[in-house]
């Protein structure tokens, strides 16, 4: 097997319906070693129930999906992170009462095999805690390590919501509308931060801003009604009629007068 | 054959009270959600200021109105002033409602002492039904019609008007609902009163049946309890049918099984619960 | 200053095993069932302060044990060791078995589930009449022969020393688990369970240690109860002994593992002293309970920690003997 060929994330014919409500149909998805895919679609167009059955949250009625060339339908959520799997959430899913410092622990925790170590205290695994500052320090937010999650502004947050994420160094990242809720300065610079992240790392981002769409992407995806209409380059997606079809009004114009 | 239709009716008129008193709870629980433990004291001291109003006036009428009102009225008060304070802090609500369960609780029995009370029927209810070769107490009979009634009342109010409406939805979706307009406070404050007044009347109805006793708050309480994580939480109908389930249990389990009631309802409950661990009705996770 | 640490510490647990010594019989009996309750709250603390785990049949270990206990001296052999042992590796396996069980629901379903459970358990004590004496429970189970140790446990002093120390070792491990990575994920379970999956931990795995770990430790209390109490009984399994342990968890403050043992001590104390003045003591302890969530919703031991924090202003102006009471203070914290 060709280690280079092989694409880090491959969605094969995924379906999911709740309660009688089909939600995707026939997903078919493949992301390449360092590329960037931004996942676009209207409301409702399924794109967290997929990261969803990426992340193994949620299982598929049918279909498949292969990370690293492994097959993971089957395999449980938490298993996946070691396979190099990371997420972020829409809804941001920190440690509110926890202090900072221990959110970005727990977060490399998870990769040690030291979590369940009983008997020696936390304080003591001075490498993780100095890991944590490491980490804390280059996205500037040392001086608030000891701040509970829920005092840290939104903007903050979000940002230590991708922290998390990057904590295990993980080969596949998954952004679910990183920028959602943000002020114009906070998405400059979360996109700014999003832009300098390893060229290695594979992405796969939910965004609905479509300026950030289009800075972020390598190529694009567009889901609409749980079904993949196209993927393709920035060019091909913005001078598609489909595409055009399903974003009516502001954004189709801006499509067109910037094609 | 007589023996088990007199046992049927004897299960559905205890599973018909058993409703009454879930009605409350699993509105609590399923919209609210909140942990009442205080429900149980609504039964008992609904049953006995049920006895006192009955003792003083000597109306049954009278008596399930008093305890119907005054048990909505604590059920409103500690909603208002107590559990509405903290909404989310679970351990809280824990605390809260059993302490005023046990203050409650010792402060009947302070009142009306250690033995068990029962009310009588009313005079027009008094006597007993032939079915078959036997006997069967009209006033179980009129439970078991009053019962129907209110259930179908209630389905009537649920599913069929705006209110019912308003109320499912706040149910279902609490943040949706204030989006449409409704006023999800009003709503709750008007379930629970509803539920505390259900249950005050199924105090003093029950009188007759089961009686009052120290102790008589925290047994119905179980019993409910069950009935609703079987039902499901915010279920009318699997109220409603997990009632009827205990009510036969129950009273199988009494007649076969004395001194393992609890137990008769606990181990099927168990069973059912790692099987289905969302009871019969209840939502999946 | 890590030196006056350990002696602050070792002070306090000479004060613990020797103080209430001096104390007459009735009170160091008193003192020995605050520290067997203290133990069997701070059990159920691991699984619903720091787990999340609301159980509502956390006395099917406590009791389990105690008739594990009783039921070897009585009927197999009066040797403490195997005794102990056997009940205790009986009642691990009662937890994991149960563990397996009740672990698939969560939230109130938890709840009802794990009391179904230990219905079920108090349902067989109470009806097995011939094997466990059904609703009279087990009488007389003597107090264990302590040898080689220099006590005699039909001593009330003695058995106090005893458990004592069983009670200090106890605490040691709960604290060290709390303390360590393990305790740590357990916390981020409680507080954001999907977040925790999606960083690669085994919820489900943590969440069942958690648990065997709760219910080894209830079992320890329930075989001191056994002994000291000379008497068990089917009420020692059933739902009123877990709702009472579940009381002075929330009362004492969940999360904290400390905050159990005061409202252990609140409870038991209230119990023994309330009834001597009035019949309603139940009506005052219901009190309590809506005062406290009304004046310390996180219950007793936050409350004190606020009280100690409020007093100690991080100002300059601190007279020099403020700074030794900040000391105390500090210790005390041990956060």
């Amino acid at each position: 097997m060709d280690l280079a060929s092989t694409p880090t994330l491959k969605v094969e014919g995924v379906r999911k319906s709740f309660r009688g409500l089909r939600v995707l149909s026939d997903v078919h998805l493949e992301l390449a070693a360092g590329e960037r895919r931004v996942l676009i679609g209207p409301n409702g167009a399924g794109k967290t129930t997929l990261f969803n059955i990426i992340t193994g949250l949620v299982p598929a009625d049918s279909g498949r999906v292969f990370l690293l060339g492994k097959e993971v339908t089957r395999l449980p959520a938490y298993r996946r992170t070691a396979l190099g799997l990371a997420r972020t959430f829409q809804i941001t899913a920190l440690f509110q009462n926890l202090p900072l410092w221990r959110n970005v622990v727990l977060a490399l925790l998870g990769g040690a095999g030291t979590k369940f170590s009983m008997l020696r205290p936390l304080s003591s695994y001075t490498y993780l805690i100095q890991k944590a500052d490491e980490l804390l320090d280059q996205w500037d937010m040392l001086d608030k390590r000891n701040v509970p999650v829920r005092m840290l502004s939104y903007g903050e947050q979000r940002q230590v919501e991708i922290l998390l994420a990057l904590a295990q160094h993980p080969k596949i990242l998954l952004l679910d509308e990183p920028t959602a809720g943000l002020s114009p300065a906070e998405t400059v610079r979360v996109v700014k931060l999003i832009d300098t992240l390893p060229r290695d790392l594979s992405m796969l981002i939910i965004e609905h801003d479509m300026d950030v769409a289009f800075q972020l992407a390598d190529s694009l995806s567009v889901l609409h009604l749980g079904m993949m209409i196209l993927t393709g380059d920035q060019h091909t997606i913005r001078s598609d009629e489909r595409v055009r079809a399903i974003y009516l009004g502001a954004i189709a114009e801006k499509l067109a007068r910037d094609a | 054959m007589t023996v088990w239709a007199i046992q049927g009716l004897n299960a559905l008129s205890y599973g018909i009270l058993l409703y009454l008193v879930s009605v409350g709870l699993t509105l609590t629980l399923g919209l609210l959600r909140i942990i009442n433990l205080t429900h149980g004291s609504y039964y008992l001291l609904g049953g006995y200021l049920g006895l006192v109003t009955i003792e003083v006036t000597g109306s049954f009428l009278a008596g399930l109105c008093v305890a119907g009102v005054a048990m909505m009225a604590l059920g409103l008060a500690t909603e208002r002033l107590l559990f509405r304070r903290y909404s989310d802090n679970e351990p809280a609500q824990v605390l809260l409602s059993l302490g005023l369960l046990f203050l409650l609780g010792d402060i009947a029995l302070g009142i009306w002492g250690g033995t068990a009370r029962t009310i009588r029927p009313p005079e027009l209810l008094a006597g007993a039904v032939p079915i078959g070769s036997q006997q069967f107490p009209s006033y179980r009979l009129a439970l078991i019609g009053v019962g129907l009634l209110v259930a179908i009342g209630l389905w009537i109010l649920l599913e069929r008007t705006r209110l019912g409406l308003m109320v499912r939805a706040a149910v279902d979706d609490p943040e949706l609902a204030q989006a449409m307009r409704v006023n999800v406070p009003l709503v709750m404050a008007g379930v629970f009163s509803l539920g505390a007044l259900l249950a005050g009347v199924a105090g003093t109805l029950g009188g007759p049946i089961v009686g009052m006793y120290p102790g008589g708050d925290f047994d119905i309480l179980l019993l409910a309890t069950v009935i609703v994580i079987l039902g499901g939480m915010g279920s009318l109908r699997g109220a409603f049918l997990g009632a009827l389930l205990i009510g036969i249990i129950d009273t199988i389990g009494r007649s076969s099984f004395p001194e393992l009631s609890l137990f008769a309802i606990f181990a099927p409950m168990a069973a059912i619960l790692v099987l289905r661990p969302q009871g019969l009705f209840g939502r999946a996770f | 200053m890590l030196l006056v640490r350990w002696v602050f510490l070792l002070l306090l647990a000479l004060l613990v095993v020797f103080g209430p010594t001096i104390l007459p019989p009735y009170y160091v009996n008193l003192a020995t069932r605050v520290l067997i309750f203290a133990l069997f709250a701070m059990s159920l603390d691991l699984l619903l302060g720091y787990t999340g785990l609301w159980s509502f049949g956390h006395a099917a270990f406590f009791g389990f044990a105690a008739y594990g206990v009783g039921l070897f001296t009585l009927r197999v052999q009066n040797n403490v060791i195997l005794a102990v042992l056997t009940s205790l590796t009986a009642t691990l396996l009662l937890a994991a078995l149960f563990g397996l069980l009740s672990l698939r629901a969560r939230g109130v379903y938890f709840m009802m589930l794990t009391l179904a459970l230990a219905q079920v358990v108090w349902g067989v004590a109470f009806k097995w009449r011939s094997f466990t004496g059904g609703d009279d429970g087990l009488p007389a189970i003597p107090r264990p022969d302590l040898s080689p140790l220099p006590l005699k446990a039909a001593n009330s002093v003695d058995f106090y020393i005893f458990t004592a120390v069983i009670f200090i070792i106890a605490v040691s491990i709960l604290f060290l688990i709390t303390r360590s990575p393990f305790g740590a994920s357990l916390e981020g379970i409680r507080e954001h369970e999907t977040r925790m999956i999606v960083l690669g931990y085994n919820v489900w795995l943590h969440r069942y240690l958690a648990h065997l770990f709760a219910a080894l430790f209830a079992g320890v209390a329930g075989v001191l109860f056994a002994y000291h109490n000379g008497i068990v009984s089917p009420i020692d399994l059933s739902v009123v002994r877990s709702a009472e342990a579940l009381l002075m968890v929330v009362l004492g403050g969940a999360g904290t593992l400390f905050g159990p043992v005061f409202g252990a001590l609140v409870v038991e104390l209230l119990k023994h002293f309330v009834s001597i003045y009035t019949e309603r003591w139940l009506a005052i302890l219901g009190l309590i309970y809506v005062i406290t969530v009304l004046v310390a919703p996180n219950g007793i031991y936050e409350a004190i920690q606020r009280l100690f924090r409020f007093r100690v202003a991080p100002s300059s102006n601190l007279a020099p003997s403020d700074h030794r009471m900040r000391r105390w203070i500090l210790l005390l914290r041990r956060r």
